[in-house]
């Protein structure tokens, strides 16, 4: 927290270093931009077993801009967990057709609207599970990009030195360790040195009704792998180190628009490091795949989303202890979901509603999300939102496991 | 050119000459040609008001420029806060139609989007998509009759070719400025009355007359939209770099 906090206030005496830009204006002065805004979250939830938790966060949000640098600091403060993070903490540098960017952010990829397959730039945080903002869910880390720009394509470079692995809750109502194994002695490595980095890129080209985008990326599976497993007497689990996997991604992206519709479709291949798919602490090589259907209503602007998403892994093993076993749902090489959503704005903008739901084929588990706002005032938001997690079988999954926490949100946002 | 916010409806150069007898698609094409320019830039402030007077604000700047007939426009949204740094790039291309992206910040993606929300209320507001874009008909567009005319103004009836978005519009026009003072529109049905713009506050902007502020109210509701021009510039030099993914993500030329 304290890093944190001193590198916000060396970023933001930096600041008046720079000029600004602005269309309307004709000096240096005047094109020197400087935004401050502040966000608060007040509001409770409660689970299906009447737990009520307070929401109370708080954000500061500071840019300073100029034609050339732009400064981006924007910093959360969870008070119920007493946490600071940074949503983004960087500097970017922008020279001709080409902007650089260093600092703790995420690299998006990817065409669909509802999920990616292609977007592996970031882990994901899953400790307080799921939620319907897929960039919120992504973990910061620090970052050094660059894109550059043609009059039809662009390049966008991403290097991580180092990585973060998905962020999962290891006790309490969202983890996903089994109850036999809460007592298993896992060892972390240090994923952020050096040695562990990775990096990719992305090359975009608009043609007529389509934007194609093409995909390599090396780095670390973010979901760990075991080694080293220890056992007791009664060859019950004691320890394991974790590991991760590092893979090569060749992927695509496209968006095709058809008519009123929007066609979103993203694919990729996953080369293991396991390359004959034999280590069991190791994930195999596999294919990902997303097809996304959209459409927006043109009298209510209305939004209707449905997407197809899985993935199928190679050379899939029997041995139940393998990583690939233990990660796949009801012990199939395929795994798929269908995910829909639609969002309504209506009484001219006061008030938006939105449905989502996904559906896990294989192992039957569910989750519906739905939010409704109300905008009190301009900047001010009463926003309701419920989670429904369920399984309509008995197969394991996260929505099984996740079952009891079904819950209801009320929340007071606003802006100044 | 849909969906673009040029609102150069509002504008038109000062002119001290009167002209007499003309027809009516000879005026509404003074009104067009009245509106044309090569480039603009305006910032918007659009105000929601409820039929209880309660309001609520939107701000806006957006960039055009027509080069051999094809118009580009940008357009940055900058309140309310959840919409804030939105940007909308929309081009036309060789068939006419518009290519058109969306930037989210948020999501910090750009999107190519499909079509158009012509009949769609833009920003929550009186306004339609297809009202921002223009709200009056030339020749080729509709069937413009004079109703009437005084020492000060012109009436037009315009009956639009194609009804979907509305059935008849009846437009006053100032003879000095060729600027529309109120335009009334009707259904399909060209009977029941929708929506009144009225306009307000001509002045001098960027080097022309320009109605600052006009006010749509839809009638059913009794909700209306004061739409203001807060900034305005005209045929300045505005490079091709604006209108384009790379501007639309970075806000950099």
């Amino acid at each position: 927290m304290k890093k944190l906090l001193i590198l916000f206030i060396l970023m933001m005496q930096t600041l008046a270093l720079f000029a600004a830009f602005d269309i309307f204006s004709d000096t240096a002065e005047e094109n020197s931009q400087r935004s401050i805004s502040l966000t608060t979250e007040t509001g409770v939830r409660m689970y299906r077993d009447k737990q009520l938790v307070p929401v109370l966060n708080f954000g500061v949000s500071a840019t300073q801009e100029t034609a050339k640098f732009k400064v981006q600091a924007d910093l959360n403060y969870d008070v119920q967990n007493q946490t600071l993070s940074s949503d983004q903490l960087t500097i970017t540098m922008f020279q001709g057709p080409t902007n650089l960017y260093a600092g703790w952010t995420t690299h998006p990829w990817g065409s669909a609207s509802l999920s990616h397959v292609v977007d592996v730039v970031n882990a994901q945080d899953i400790s307080a599970g799921i939620i319907d903002d897929l960039e919120a869910m992504k973990r910061r880390e620090f970052l050094l990009g660059f894109t550059t720009y043609w009059e039809k394509s662009s390049l966008d470079v991403v290097v991580k030195p180092g990585f973060l692995p998905n962020s999962m809750a290891s006790d309490g109502r969202w983890s996903l360790i089994p109850a036999a194994f809460a007592s298993v002695t896992l060892t972390e490595p240090d994923t952020q040195t050096l040695q562990n980095s990775g990096g990719g890129a992305r090359y975009r080209l608009h043609m007529g009704n389509m934007d194609l985008g093409l995909i390599y990326f090396n780095g670390y599976w973010p979901q760990s792998g075991y080694t080293n497993i220890t056992y007791d007497s009664s060859f019950a689990v004691t320890g394991a180190d974790l590991m991760y996997t590092r893979y090569q991604l060749f992927g695509l992206e496209s968006n095709v628009l058809l008519g009123p519709f929007s066609l979103a479709l993203e694919g990729g291949y996953f080369l293991s490091e396991d390359l004959d798919g034999t280590d069991s602490g190791l994930y195999n090589s596999k294919a990902a795949y997303l097809a996304e259907l959209s459409y927006t209503d043109t009298a209510t602007s209305a939004f209707f989303a449905v997407a197809y998403q899985g993935q199928y892994v190679f050379d899939y093993p029997a041995n139940p202890i393998d990583v690939d076993v233990m990660a796949a749902y009801n012990n199939k090489a395929y795994a798929n979901t269908i995910i829909a959503v639609v969002e309504v704005p209506l009484f001219r903008q006061l008030v938006n509603a939105r449905i989502a739901g996904t559906y896990q084929i294989e192992s039957e588990g569910y989750l519906v999300m739905g939010s409704l706002s109300y905008a009190l005032q301009d900047n001010v938001s009463l926003v309701g939102k419920a989670f429904l997690y369920g399984s309509l079988s008995s197969l394991s999954s996260i929505y099984d496991t996740w079952d009891a926490n079904d819950s209801v949100q009320i929340a007071l946002q606003a802006w100044f | 050119m849909k969906r673009i916010f040029i609102i150069l409806f509002l504008t038109g150069l000062c002119s001290s000459t009167l002209f007499a007898n003309l027809s009516a698609d000879q005026i509404m094409a003074k009104v067009i040609e009245k509106q044309n320019a090569d480039t603009s830039a305006l910032d918007i402030k659009l105000t929601l008001i409820d039929s209880n007077g309660k309001e609520r604000e939107r701000r806006l700047q957006t960039l055009s420029k027509t080069v051999d007939g094809k118009t580009s426009s940008l357009t940055v949204f900058l309140s309310p806060e959840s919409v804030k740094n939105t940007r909308f790039l929309s081009i036309e291309n060789d068939e006419g139609n518009n290519e058109q992206w969306i930037y989210l910040p948020s999501l910090k993606r750009s999107r190519r989007i499909a079509g158009s929300e012509e009949a769609g209320s833009f920003m929550g507001s009186d306004f339609s998509y297809a009202d921002m874009a223009s709200m009056t008909y030339d020749s080729d567009q509709a069937t413009n009759t004079l109703l009437s005319e005084d020492g000060t103004s012109y009436t037009i009836q315009s009956i639009p070719n194609d009804t979907k978005n509305y059935g008849k519009t009846i437009t006053t026009i100032t003879k000095d400025t060729f600027l529309p003072l109120q335009v009334e529109f009707y259904d399909s049905d060209g009977i029941s009355l929708l929506k009144t713009l009225k306009t307000d506050n001509i002045t001098e902007m960027g080097g022309r007359s320009i109605t600052q502020t006009v006010v749509m109210t839809t009638i059913a509701d009794n909700h209306s939209t004061r739409l203001e021009m807060l900034q305005v510039r005209y045929d300045m030099s505005l490079p091709d770099g604006y209108f384009t993914v790379k501007f639309l993500e970075t806000g950099r030329l």
